[in-house]
């Protein structure tokens, strides 16, 4: 079977079980990147998540990557990588668009049926439910390594994670992007969602440079129901490890 | 060299003229310094009455939107798509188009004094991010253009600053019409293609697409305008285009395999930006651009030594192409990011079908490579021996691209000198001109 890495998860795995594909949307906590390798791809100007993308395949960790079109680091990072697969997302939702969307599919299609299964298989990742008195949302960039250390961090306030909105967490279940033009329908549907599962904070996380992400906390603020704190994730190290995130995470939590 | 002035120079030109200090197409600068556009006093200009009428051009559009507005015109805003949507929207009598974007050039022209990029921050955009974000603050504080009655932005494969600006901007309560642009790849062997103009084959189902959002475009400027569109009104307004972007073309010809250069780097700057969609006024556009080819074609050619350079991506501080020349340099090809306003458009086909396959040639919204090979093409042809690659401060595309085309240049032996631009560079000036003079003796070497 074929090993591969997507932090989107806008199709469903079964698509990729029929083409003989087992696909990962986060990485094993155990799973070695050399931080060096990533860390001068910062250096050059190039994001956290798409040095990941690149590392893993150059690094046979995976046969194939797939990222897609709604930021200009994955759009560029598949250039050169005949195993990296750029998906066009449409941003606008019209019938039009749709069919960019179908064309789209039948070439992934093609795509995995031409990979070669050369990539030792990687353990499941670990999940970790946490529980306790405050629920939250997590919304923004994707979590490389899942939400894990977040969760035991969130522990000690009594708090967990009951929504994770991230980009390769649940995010594909409201049925509508942040990324969308226009975007009320997301709005729409994540106020009603929050309200629904009483969450009482959001966490909008996000790497240094995704500049969408970042600009979102201007409308968050202005319309959920609820407190919301930002969360940077500082390049190539546990994001909660990072004293100014605990800080922050720690002062949102004592004022919930 | 070539002769250049500063302001008070410039306006000590004006006064020859004989026309009056506030004409609006060729009155004295200095009226300009005077109310707020503070970094002309830091620019040098080409001593000429077409470099005065495109100056005075570029300045007084604030105006001739509000005059238009008055003498009941209505406003579009086009956002990002840079060349394409104008040619619809010049198509109705009644409306006129200008790119809001215009606006990543305020904080440079007032250099610093305003107070955009701190509404800017306000509205969610702060530092750290391209400097579009000041066309939020324009918005916000209704001062800098009138707001225009419509808004029509390209999405989809578009750079992520922008891509968050039009959001926020729609979030603010500037309804925005957002259009699907894709990223441009080239077709697979099994699916239908095209050959666009640019050369690429890409799938047919993209410039379906496209056509079907502009023609959701007209839609929309035909309820805007009360006014119906037709084939023959849009293959008019193709022609126009055309015939505007011909004669640009072959200003650019002439400039830029010039043996010394016949007009400033600057200037050129300004004269290409007109295209995208002709600042406001498609007929005095055509004059400025036929005045400063006169002006070219009247100077004769004479032996040069000036480092041929090509330049990549426009510069947020217009200061910079300035220090091109300072520094030893002659422009010698450009792309600032719109190639495809400057391609002929088929007036052999349907009208927005035409539009459609254009548009999709625009070069940020193909791979990397793409652009870094148009860019490798331009070079050979204008016989530039070296780039400078301006990064756009917070720009997310800039590291991937600056990579892509350094690569395929040094495959060919081209040098190329990698910098950023802010808004204001005074501060960077000195580490700018030591890597423009080190490109400049590098040419200068490898063609001794």
């Amino acid at each position: 079977m074929k090993q591969l890495f997507s932090l989107d998860r806008s199709l469903p795995d079964e698509f990729f079980a029929q083409h003989d594909c087992r696909i990962l949307h986060t990485l094993p906590a155990s799973l070695s990147v050399p931080l060096s390798e990533v860390n001068a791809r910062l250096r050059e100007g190039i994001c956290e998540h798409a040095a990941y993308m690149q590392l893993l395949l150059e690094q046979g960790l995976f046969d194939g990557v797939i990222v897609t079109t709604h930021c200009d680091q994955m759009r560029r990072c598949a250039a050169e990588q005949p195993r990296m697969f750029l998906l066009n997302l449409p941003r606008v939702e019209r019938p039009s668009a749709a069919l960019l969307r179908n064309l789209e599919l039948t070439r992934l299609g093609h795509f995995l049926d031409a990979l070669e299964p050369q990539a030792a298989p990687l353990p499941e990742p670990a999940r970790e439910p946490g529980s306790g008195r405050i629920r939250l949302a997590l919304l923004g960039s994707p979590m490389l390594f899942g939400i894990g250390s977040l969760t035991r961090f969130l522990a000690n306030y009594d708090a967990f994670i009951a929504l994770d909105l991230t980009e390769n967490g649940n995010l594909c279940t409201l049925e509508t992007h942040p990324f969308s033009r226009p975007n009320e329908p997301f709005y729409v549907t994540l106020t009603r969602t929050l309200q629904a599962q009483h969450i009482r904070g959001v966490i909008l996380c996000r790497t240094t440079w995704c500049d969408q992400y970042r600009v979102m906390m201007a409308h968050l603020r202005e319309v959920l129901p609820c407190p919301v704190t930002e969360w940077v994730l500082i390049p190539g190290a546990d994001p909660i490890a990072e004293p100014r995130a605990q800080t922050r995470l720690g002062a949102f939590l004592e004022s919930l | 060299m070539l002769r250049k002035v500063n302001l008070h120079e410039f306006d000590c030109f004006q006064k020859t003229l004989g026309v009056a200090e506030n004409d609006q197409m060729l009155g004295a600068l200095g009226r300009h310094f005077r109310t707020g556009d503070r970094r002309l006093n830091n620019i040098l200009f080409h001593p000429s009455r077409a470099s005065l009428q495109l100056w005075n051009f570029l300045m007084t559009e604030e105006e001739r939107l509000a005059q238009a507005r008055a003498d009941g015109v209505k406003l579009v805003g086009t956002l990002k798509d840079l060349g394409t949507v104008p040619v619809i929207v010049y198509a109705f009598d009644s409306l006129r188009a200008f790119y809001p974007d215009g606006a990543w050039w305020l904080p440079c022209f007032k250099a610093l004094t305003t107070d955009l990029f701190a509404v800017a921050e306000a509205c969610g955009m702060g530092e750290g991010m391209c400097p579009v974000r000041a066309m939020l603050a324009a918005f916000e504080t209704k001062r800098h253009f009138p707001i225009p009655e419509l808004l029509i932005s390209s999405t989809g494969a578009i750079c992520d600053d922008f891509a968050a600006a039009a959001g926020r901007l729609h979030e603010m309560g500037y309804p925005v019409h957002f259009w699907e642009m894709p990223h441009v790849r080239s077709a697979e062997p099994y699916e239908e293609s095209v050959v666009l103009p640019d050369g690429r084959r890409v799938p047919t189902a993209f410039v379906d697409l496209v056509e079907r959002e502009f023609a959701l475009i007209v839609e929309k400027c035909e309820a805007l305008s009360h006014e119906k569109m037709t084939d023959g009104k849009l293959a008019r307004s193709i022609a126009d285009a055309n015939a505007i972007r011909g004669t640009l073309n072959t200003l650019r010809e002439k400039v830029y395999t010039a043996p010394r250069p016949k007009l400033p780097a600057l200037e050129m700057l300004i004269a290409e930006m007109l295209i995208i969609h002709y600042c406001s006024d498609k007929d005095l556009c055509r004059k400025v651009l036929d005045d400063l080819l006169a002006e070219v074609e009247a100077t004769p050619d004479e032996p040069g030594h000036d480092a041929k350079i090509y330049w990549v991506n426009p510069v947020a501080d217009l200061r910079a192409m300035n220090m091109l020349e300072a520094c030893g340099g002659m422009l010698c090809g450009t792309d600032f990011m719109f190639p495809q306003a400057l391609m002929p458009i088929s007036e052999n086909k349907p009208p927005l079908r035409a539009l459609a396959e254009v548009a999709l040639c625009d070069v940020m919204c193909a791979p990397t490579a793409v652009r870094a090979e148009h860019v490798l093409r331009d070079v050979q042809r204008f016989g530039a021996k070296g780039v400078v690659c301006s990064r756009i401060s917070g720009a997310s595309h800039c590291a991937y691209e600056a990579y892509a085309i350094r690569k395929i240049l040094t495959e060919q032996a081209i040098p190329l000198a990698d910098i950023e631009i802010q808004s204001v560079c005074d501060s960077f000036e000195s580490s700018m001109r030591t890597r423009i003079e080190a490109l400049c003796e590098i040419i200068r070497g490898n063609e001794a």
